[in-house]
């Protein structure tokens, strides 16, 4: 092994519990801020030994299933993009852009309005089938006029604003029964509950095994279609899986949060700007800094406008649209 | 090994451009495809390698259709290098070679000791061990050819395929590349397959040519008897002078006017 190999490997070594300790620290800072201040090291101490104060229930009934709804939401997010971007093998990809998280909500909203007695736990599949076809609708647009990255970027951005639109119609049309979906339309992590947590786990968890599961046939894909080919990989099946993949996750993720943009496109790219291509690494590493950001974020979105709360998906669009605007730039 | 097509037809949508081909490619040789632009050289390579699939007829590989095959399985027996392929930007020449392992290994499986050997080897016939550690993009065209070439050697497959391998490289880095290729079957005994733009080095590196125009194989036989006036005519419309090449003996084009058209 060359010298080189040898740095490069510890480093990666070195950056993934650093990662680790950046994401606790945002865990535990986003359990402390808020209306009531509680210090961190009491934080430390409720989260695992609760007891009959205030603070105590304060953290065990609102702020910890939030920080923990964060943290899923933020990781399933950032994974679905990592997946996105390696299968379109466009760095502009994401289930914000694509218009999959405002499928999802477009999804979850007609379940609600429509068909009223839908069990609530049918919710994440009209997610997903509202993210699939949000999906199948941007490429769709796209493979008619030919697949560019902002081409595709752009069919994205379109069936996301028109899903979007619709989303707002149906809202304002049915105002009493679209109560019932607010947590999944608004875009912010406020009042999340551990019901909220218990909805998503069985996703999150299948959808982030599989996407560590497959992340290096990701790897295989991303050389191009041909060339996969040629090493014997299947690429039509591989791609629906990986893009299926990351629907699931963005809809699990848009059903308890809402649409959040930006968020996923951004973690992939600062991911690889630490360890790499290899998406073996790039998948947890994305996850790792997509749910830091958000708890960080939502940290913010409480104390920018205290006592108020910011939605804190206004929050990552305004840190990520210069991102996304940096990244279409540098693509030619 | 056997490697054949039978009433192969090939086209996009609803364009056909071979029909009823019929081909067998020698084995332990270099086999040079050339034709002019679009007469479907091209086509030709890319459905035998199965990354196109045929309207009709068949590949055969070993008496077996090559796109019923599990794909893992044909990419043991034949690999392929497509023309002008791309990767993710920052991966590493070695990164990139250890893909030609994937055939190989089961799910989840890690490198094994024929693993590593096999990219040892690749990397050393290729001359780019010493670039292991390097990104692609930061390599000259010549070496990143080189890297990819590297990639489908450590495939281990007794059939390579190749597009239009020199294509945008400059002189010495075509020679170098076609001279690794010579060298691995000369060495090895790996069967090449390639499609050529350069008549010259298709005759100079060559055991076997296949002249191609509108989809339909006007002749396969040693450079000798292909590049023929007839042929460089009926092919190519062009009018040549050929020559023997000093230094080897192979036939050597010299074009001088385009053919009248009858």
């Amino acid at each position: 092994m060359t010298k080189s190999q040898v740095s490069r490997t510890r480093w990666t070594w070195l950056i993934f519990p650093l990662l680790l300790g950046v994401l606790l620290f945002a865990f535990l800072l986003s359990i402390s801020v808020g209306a009531a201040s509680i210090p961190l090291l009491e934080v430390w101490h409720l989260v695992f030994n609760p007891d009959n104060s205030t603070n105590s229930l304060i953290v065990q009934t609102l702020r910890l299933p939030r920080a923990v709804i964060a943290l899923m939401v933020g990781s399933s997010l950032a994974i679905s993009a990592a997946l996105l971007q390696g299968v379109t093998r466009n760095p502009l990809a994401g289930p914000g852009i694509l218009g999959v998280n405002a499928g999802a909500a477009l999804g979850i909203l007609v379940g609600i309005v429509f068909f009223p007695g839908l069990p609530s736990e049918l919710s994440i599949l009209m997610a997903f089938l509202g993210g699939v076809g949000a999906a199948a609708l941007t490429f769709g647009v796209t493979a008619a006029v030919g697949i560019t990255p902002v081409r595709l970027a752009l069919a994205g951005i379109a069936v996301g604003a028109m899903l979007a639109a619709l989303t707002n119609g149906i809202q304002i049309l049915f105002e009493e029964r679209a109560r019932a979906a607010i947590f999944s339309l608004a875009g912010s992590l406020a009042g999340r509950t551990w019901d909220h947590v218990l909805s998503i786990v069985p996703w999150f968890m299948i959808g982030v095994l599989l996407a560590l599961l497959s992340s290096q046939l990701l790897n295989l894909v991303s050389l191009g279609e041909d060339v996969a080919r040629g090493l014997g990989v299947n690429v039509n099946l591989a791609r629906f899986g990986l893009a299926g993949i990351a629907v699931l996750l963005a809809s699990a993720a848009t059903s308890v949060a809402g649409p959040i943009g930006f968020l996923g496109l951004m973690s992939p790219h600062l991911a690889r700007g630490l360890v790499g291509v290899d998406n073996r690494l790039v998948i947890p590493m994305s996850a790792l800094i997509g749910s830091s950001i958000l708890l960080l974020a939502d940290v913010g979105a409480r104390v920018v406008d205290m006592p108020l709360e910011t939605p804190v998906g206004i929050l990552i669009t305004a840190i990520g649209a210069p991102f996304f605007v940096y990244l279409a730039r540098r693509i030619r | 090994m056997k490697l054949e097509t039978q009433h192969l037809s090939l086209g996009y949508d609803d364009k056909i451009i071979v029909e009823d081909l019929n081909l067998t490619l020698e084995m332990g040789k270099i086999t040079t495809i050339i034709g002019s632009n679009g007469c479907g050289k091209s086509t030709i390579l890319r459905s035998i390698a199965r990354l196109l699939k045929p309207k009709m007829g068949t590949v055969l590989l070993d008496g077996k259709a090559i796109h019923t095959l599990p794909s893992k399985i044909v990419a043991q027996q034949l690999a392929i290098l497509p023309q002008t392929p791309t990767a993710p930007e920052g991966i590493t020449v070695e990164a990139l070679v250890r893909f030609g392992r994937y055939p190989h290994q089961k799910f989840l499986q890690q490198p094994n000791v024929e693993d590593n050997t096999a990219i040892e080897q690749a990397l050393e016939q290729t001359k780019m061990t010493e670039f292991r550690t390097r990104s692609l993009e930061t390599l000259s065209g010549g070496q990143r050819q080189r890297a990819w070439i590297a990639m489908s050697l450590a495939q281990d497959t007794p059939i390579l395929l190749l597009d239009e391998p020199t294509t945008y490289l400059d002189m010495k880095h075509q020679l170098e590349v076609l001279h690794l290729l010579e060298e691995l079957n000369t060495k090895t005994g790996k069967t090449v397959v390639m499609v050529l733009h350069d008549l010259n080095q298709a005759a100079r590196y060559s055991h076997q040519l296949i002249a191609v125009q509108n989809g339909q194989i006007m002749a396969q036989n040693t450079p000798e008897l292909v590049l023929t006036n007839q042929v460089m005519r009926d092919v190519f419309g062009i009018e040549a002078h050929l020559i023997l090449d000093p230094s080897n003996g192979k036939p050597h084009v010299i074009p001088f006017a385009l053919a009248v058209k009858k």
